[in-house]
């Protein structure tokens, strides 16, 4: 990403931390996300028992990925639809802009996609002269500020209300009331000239069901339906992952996207697009189009990363990352963001964008308790922190991984999908180890100063009397310097480790020592 | 747990109420007929149009186009050549649902000839008649009735109440694209 539309500018992602905690309003706006803090835990309350059908429903998709978009494009093509596969983003672009300059299309309006924020989609057409339009409010928000979005369920969190009415009455050439009720129905009325005599209507997909052929998009405004409905072209841009075995598995599927995502029981709408409108029917697309996306996700497959494409986007791990609800979604300057931005950025970019995101994490794990699919992202940042030690692509540690299959567009030809090597793993079973705990890769880290420093601290503190030893040293060193209260934040040649930490003058005992005072008799304990 | 038939129909109910639609029912053919005429009169007391699907079983069954009618309310129908401009005045759109969920409170809607997407879409009040014997408990039971009911349409489209965002500091705000109001209607079959 190149830095544009960011509230929070910077070359790296902790330049822009920098920025993004001492900005006021942003700080003000991302305490909404309080009201998410908890919504991850309804599903385990509720229904314990879907998160692991979600994750096995997952893994038997990426278990044979190439065999379930084999079957969709069958399907797809059985309804009428065209599909286009794309390897690149270029190539979506590309296909997608083609499509509506041979067909005169001066006017399309999106329904929030994390896809097409991935390949720029809008921007790409804006400059080509058609006229994009962003349809869900809070990215229309977006849209105006000429910003990007900083969270995938909620795309102007990053604005207080104030903020956003300055944004909505510019575009109105008026002053509206910073009043929530009224600002929506502004929007709606200047949304209403858009829809009507749209050409092309360009969603994401949340699920795409292979048996069926059905395109399923989530939303709770509406403006899914007007883009599903209205124009005579419908564009659909649909990572491969996205794909689901059977119409079925939506019976789990969407109730768990939806309460992870923002806690309530099912989305206000759901769009359920099979095929192009059919003989006799007056509305709805004549040419239903969709464009399934590769960039550097089928490369994961049979890797232990092949878990990171079990994502079903709720952002749920945004919620309730301390990283993501300090300094908010843009300090990531990526599409994706929060904890699996972090993952994702580096691998679909193939390690040429956010290589220091995952370096930006506390591993305290909560995005792993969070996420409904079961993935363990926590162990996939610090495996990516190893991965990302060698400049250039990623690449993914240990010995016997299988490799990779080729890119899209591929020649399914005389491909046995039970050949490739993740269809032994069995549904339920991971790459990587058990989601509660963190995986040390296996890969040593070359030699440096740091390494020895830590290696030398942990034989340090593997013997009780050495690590007794270096407390007594530490009380010492505190009671001489405890005059002089925030020295570590000074100390030299550390400051990476010492600039946003200081240590608490110790207290004169350990615990351990007033625990045998007080056994002893001592009263002062 | 929800089980018997009545209790699912409450629960549905219920959860309507919850998504802030305006519900009624469960009546007969004669009591729900008179809600939509009454509903649909209150959305067009400004003299714009009632948007009537053609050819939808559950309200041919109830006569609710001869009903409008009698009442002396304007009807806006989809053979209609004006009908897309029509119905970005109209009042309210009146339509029949194929499957409800009582757990989640939704209701779905097939598209098909003579019953266009944009019915419940571009009005600002939308009527949704429900046969009681179409309310499934839970959402995957619907997901599996609709399957096995026979080929999905073109388009199915859920509902769950009026137009919704989160947008604006995550406080929920009614009233954005689709229908500002949406009432249901249980017909007890």
């Amino acid at each position: 990403m190149s830095g544009k539309g960011l509230v929070t500018p910077g070359p790296t992602m902790k330049a822009r931390s920098k920025v993004a905690v001492g900005d006021p309003q942003l700080q003000a706006a991302l305490s909404n996300l309080d009201l998410r803090l908890f919504t991850a835990g309804v599903v385990q309350a509720e229904h314990p028992e879907w998160k692991d059908r979600v994750a096995e429903i997952r893994r038997e998709t990426l278990a044979d990925l190439d065999g379930w978009i084999d079957k969709l494009e069958s399907k797809l093509l059985s309804l009428g639809v065209v599909v286009h596969r794309a390897a690149t983003p270029e190539e979506a672009r590309r296909y997608i802009i083609g499509l509506a300059q041979r067909e005169g299309v001066a006017r399309v309006i999106k329904s929030k996609s994390m896809a097409t924020e991935e390949i720029d989609l809008g921007r790409a057409l804006e400059a080509v002269g058609i006229e994009s339009v962003e349809t869900d409010l809070g990215e229309y928000i977006v849209q105006l500020a000429d910003e990007r979005p900083s969270h995938m369920i909620t795309p102007a969190i990053h604005k207080t209300l104030g903020q956003i009415a300055d944004v909505l009455s510019k575009e109105a050439g008026t002053d509206l009331p910073v009043v929530r009720e009224p600002l929506t129905a502004w929007a709606r009325d200047k949304l209403r000239e858009k829809f009507v005599g749209a050409d092309m209507g360009i969603t994401g997909a949340n699920f795409v069901a292979a048996d069926t052929g059905t395109i399923v998009v989530v939303t709770n405004e509406g403006n899914g339906r007007f883009c599903t409905s209205l124009p005579r072209i419908h564009v659909a841009v649909v990572p491969v992952e996205k794909v689901i075995p059977r119409f079925d598995d939506l019976g789990v599927l969407l109730p768990t996207l939806v309460m992870s995502a923002t806690g309530a029981k099912m989305s206000n709408y759901l769009s359920m697009v099979t095929g192009p409108r059919r003989e006799g029917e007056i509305d709805g697309p004549e040419q239903l189009h969709v464009v399934l996306l590769d960039h550097n996700r089928r490369v994961l497959l049979g890797t232990p990363y092949e878990d990171m494409l079990g994502c079903i986007r709720c952002g749920a791990c945004l919620n309730v990352c301390p990283v993501y609800r300090s300094v908010g979604g843009h300090a990531y300057d990526s599409s994706y963001s929060g904890p699996m931005g972090k993952i994702l950025t580096p691998l679909v970019t193939g390690g040429e964008e956010g290589r220091d995101l995952p370096f930006a994490s506390t591993l305290c794990g909560a995005c792993t308790e969070a996420c409904p699919a079961e993935i363990p992202l926590a162990d996939l940042l610090v495996r990516l922190r190893a991965d990302l030690r060698t400049p250039g692509p990623v690449v993914v540690a240990g010995a016997d991984q299988p490799a990779p299959p080729p890119a899209l567009p591929v020649d399914h030809a005389g491909r046995s999908p039970a050949a490739h090597p993740a269809a032994r793993r069995k549904p339920g079973e991971g790459y990587a180890t058990p989601v509660t705990r963190i995986h040390v890769p296996t890969r040593r880290a070359p030699w440096s100063r740091r390494r020895a420093g830590f290696e030398a601290w942990a034989r340090l503190w593997s013997y009780p009397s050495t690590y007794r030893a270096s407390l007594a040293v530490g009380r010492l060193g505190a009671k001489v310097l405890r005059p002089k209260a925030g020295w570590v934040r000074r100390a030299p040649m550390l400051h990476a480790w010492t600039d946003s930490r200081d240590v608490l003058v110790p207290a004169g005992a350990t615990f351990r020592e007033r625990w045998a005072a007080r056994e002893r008799g001592d009263e002062r304990w | 747990m929800v089980t018997t038939a009545d209790e699912v129909t409450q629960a549905f109910l219920f959860s309507m109420a919850a998504n802030q639609c305006a519900t009624f029912g469960p009546g007969d053919p004669d009591a729900t007929l008179a809600a939509i005429v009454e509903r649909a009169r209150a959305h067009t007391a400004d003299g714009t149009a009632v948007a009537l699907p053609i050819g939808d079983p559950t309200l041919d069954d109830l006569g609710v186009a001869p009903a409008l009618l009698a009442a002396g309310l304007t009807l806006l129908r989809p053979d209609d050549p004006e009908w897309f401009p029509g119905l970005v005045v109209a009042g309210v759109g009146v339509t029949s649902s194929i499957a409800a969920v009582a757990a989640t409170g939704n209701v779905a809607l097939g598209a098909g000839v003579g019953l266009p997407r944009a019915t419940s879409l571009l009005p600002p009040a939308h009527v949704c008649v429900v046969r009681a014997s179409q309310v499934y408990a839970t959402f995957p039971d619907a997901i599996s009735g609709l399957l096995h009911a026979g080929p999905l349409p073109s388009a199915l489209t859920w509902i769950g109440g009026p137009s919704r965002t989160g947008d604006l500091e995550m406080r929920t705000t009614f009233g954005v694209h689709g229908p500002k109001v949406v009432d249901i209607v249980l017909l007890q079959d």
